[in-house]
């Protein structure tokens, strides 16, 4: 890049915005004329002010949704689902027993019926929006990216290993997290070596990239700072982007804060 | 218990609430005038979408063309259903497509700029406020807030680069 593309970048937002003074504006106009790179940038750009001009103001707030809308679409879905399973049952060649009602546990079931029934009404909707999603680049919420990638995830329910390396007051600890579905939420195996064996409890995290986090359970370390545990948490790993573990002020309870120390990503 | 079906299906929603719940919640409060009336008819078109998901072809639409042409049904629906004089409501609502069309489009749109107006860091904001709604020049800019001309400049380009991000991310291609 050339220092006049350097001082181009620089004034590219006020050329755009037509806010420059009258050389500055000539001098960006003849670089672009020259240069593809910036005349690239400043075609990114140049449509915005327009864009701007559909509100009032910067200060023009969206209004958001109330947050119990986001339970109140996937409840309702639920019950739908349900009543589909029901449908899928009263078919013929469907055993009677599928229309127990969610949490029954079926008395003479055959699962493979079972899940054939389900699939039918389930696998089309699902792959259709899973493909709605993966265009959208909402995929990174999704286990599987792809309709056939999502199948697969349904037939073998996935384990997610994730390495966790040491960060601020413990950079030398380390540790690894395997997490497994299970019957009452997801199963987290945990090994940690390298912490700090008294001054801490340590309260292990799972994390979205933006911000919302749900706790996985707390633990101590032994007297040579390892820790091997066991813990239960109803986050799905599917919808979390990394694991933290917190370190806090032994014996002051959840309301301490304290640093994290180590960190992972759920995903490469 | 739930199928793992339901479970990936379920994410599915989720994720898909996640990236048009806002706009449709606010295209929804436009178009009907009410909150509770909007969060109704967000749940609606929610599950139409899910019951309505095998016809959705993505190499004939967009989903959020599919999403809105279900939207705005629904509005027609409950415009219909909560107006105390059905015919002349309908006349009134036969009368209108394309004008409720345009107006999905506008409000979607700016609902979409406020959101990536939202999502810039206050001093960013504060650049685009002064130089495009105020019309301001960079130089008075860095007059009326105190600021080195080099950082009103610099800020100028970045917000605009950012807002280009967030409105990409929304779906909208700027």
């Amino acid at each position: 890049m050339t220092s006049a593309c350097e001082s181009c970048r620089e004034l590219i937002g006020g050329y755009v915005l037509d806010a420059l003074e009258p050389d500055e504006r000539e001098h960006v106009r003849r670089h672009i004329e020259s240069c593809d790179a910036c005349a690239r940038e400043h075609a990114e750009l140049a449509t915005l002010p327009a864009l701007l001009d559909v509100v009032d103001s910067a200060d023009t707030a969206p209004l958001h949704p109330p947050a119990q809308l986001e339970e109140a679409v996937l409840d309702r879905f639920a019950r739908e689902t349900r009543q589909s399973h029901a449908a899928a049952a009263r078919e013929p060649g469907a055993g009677a027993e599928t229309a127990a009602p969610a949490g029954t546990p079926p008395a003479s079931a055959e699962p493979a019926q079972r899940r054939r029934s389900v699939r039918r009404f389930l696998l089309p909707a699902a792959a259709a929006l899973a493909c709605a999603v993966a265009a959208f680049g909402a995929a990174r919420l999704l286990t599987g990216d792809d309709a056939s990638e999502q199948r697969s995830a349904a037939e073998r329910p996935r384990v997610y290993d994730v390495a966790l390396s040491g960060v601020g007051p413990l950079p030398r600890a380390a540790g690894e997290a395997r997490l497994y579905p299970g019957d009452t939420g997801t199963g987290v195996h945990l090994t940690v070596r390298g912490l700090e064996p008294r001054a801490y409890d340590y309260e292990l995290w799972c994390i979205r990239d933006d911000g919302w986090k749900v706790s996985a359970g707390t633990f101590r370390a032994d007297s040579s700072g390892r820790a091997d545990i066991n813990l239960t948490t109803a986050a799905k790993p599917s919808e979390y982007d990394s694991l933290s573990i917190q370190a806090r002020p032994a014996g002051r309870g959840s309301d301490a804060r304290g640093p994290r120390v180590l960190i992972g990503r759920l995903r490469s | 218990m739930k199928s793992l079906q339901v479970d990936a299906s379920e994410q599915t929603l989720r994720a898909l609430y996640r990236t048009y719940g806002g706009e449709l919640y606010g295209f929804a409060v436009n178009s009907l005038g009410d909150r509770g009336l909007a969060e109704e008819l967000v749940q609606e078109v929610f599950t139409r979408v899910w019951r309505n998901a095998d016809k959705f072809d993505p190499d004939r639409a967009t989903f959020r063309t599919w999403l809105y042409g279900i939207a705005r049904n629904a509005v027609i629906d409950f415009d219909r259903r909560r107006s105390a004089r059905p015919p002349m409501a309908m006349h009134e609502t036969d009368a209108d497509p394309a004008a409720l069309n345009d107006s999905i489009e506008q409000s979607v749109l700016r609902w979409q700029v406020a959101a990536a107006l939202e999502r810039l860091t206050p001093e960013h904001r504060e650049v685009v406020r002064l130089a495009h709604f105020q019309g301001l020049t960079l130089r008075e800019v860095a007059e009326r807030t105190g600021l080195p001309l080099g950082t009103v400049k610099s800020r100028a380009s970045y917000a605009l680069r950012g807002l280009r991000l967030a409105l990409e991310e929304m779906g909208v291609r700027p």
